[in-house]
């Protein structure tokens, strides 16, 4: 059985997604890589865009597309260090066999 | 009491520099027992502060409480360190990287730092080798934060 996610971690799902698809990442790709109902993908999303991890821009054919902005990569970056920190003292979850 | 610290205290206006001695030892005590609850508490996975509070409180009256309050110290710490040390080279097992041989490697250390320090009160060679215990292990721990913040 796999865990809830918390919240940092469903942050960091969304904002990897973002980061790998670079400028071009459509809601509905966000959605359906994310795992989450579209509900909470929309509050996720307008939090994101109010504290400054993402900007939204208007795509070329209509529509939205999602970029990360500075502080959103940071955000990645520190994330992976603290569970690299963790890891190293066997804090996080467990690795799978 | 050497020179620099008969400094420190006409700055700080203590007057008695082993009040000085006693403050620095019953603070290494707190903190010490603080940090090691607080590592055996997060190894648990449990999220009550509750049991975070209790184990902190057993340690710290069990120890400030008893007659010999160093020794009591070293003894309490030993077995928090024993547990540790069992969780960290546990984890090792798991995940065969560097950086948790590093940790598991540097919390060994910390617990032999212990053993030599009740076995100093009569011979005094061990205080020496268990203070460069100690200083293996914080080399050890500052190696792993510096793999863990490499990129």
């Amino acid at each position: 059985m796999t865990k809830k996610r918390d919240r940092l971690e469903i942050i960091h799902d969304i904002l990897l997604v973002i980061r790998e698809r670079g400028d071009r990442v459509k809601p509905t790709h966000i959605l359906y890589k994310s795992n989450l109902s579209h509900q909470r993908l929309q509050e996720y999303m307008t939090e994101l865009i109010g504290k400054g991890f993402i900007i939204e821009k208007q795509a070329k054919g209509g529509g939205k597309t999602y970029e990360l902005t500075d502080k959103g990569f940071n955000y990645l970056r520190d994330y992976a260090t603290i569970r690299n920190f963790m890891e190293s003292y066997g804090l996080g979850d467990e690795p799978a066999n | 009491m050497g020179k620099l610290s008969q400094d420190v205290c006409r700055i700080i206006k203590v007057q008695d520099a082993a009040v000085f001695e006693a403050l620095g030892i019953y603070a290494q005590i707190i903190f010490m027992t603080a940090g090691l609850v607080l590592l055996t508490y997060m190894t648990l996975k449990t999220e009550k502060p509750a049991v975070y509070w209790l184990m902190l409180s057993i340690a710290l009256i069990g120890t400030l409480a008893s007659r010999n309050v160093l020794y009591v110290f070293y003894l309490i710490s030993a077995l928090l360190l024993i547990f540790l040390c069992w969780h960290f080279f546990d984890n090792y097992a798991k995940r065969k990287h560097a950086k948790t041989l590093f940790v598991a490697l540097a919390f060994l250390f910390l617990l032999i730092r212990d053993i030599q320090f009740v076995l100093s009160l009569d011979y005094e060679i061990f205080y020496v080798l268990g203070r460069l215990a100690e200083l293996t292990a914080y080399v050890l721990l500052a190696i792993n934060f510096y793999l863990v913040r490499r990129r």
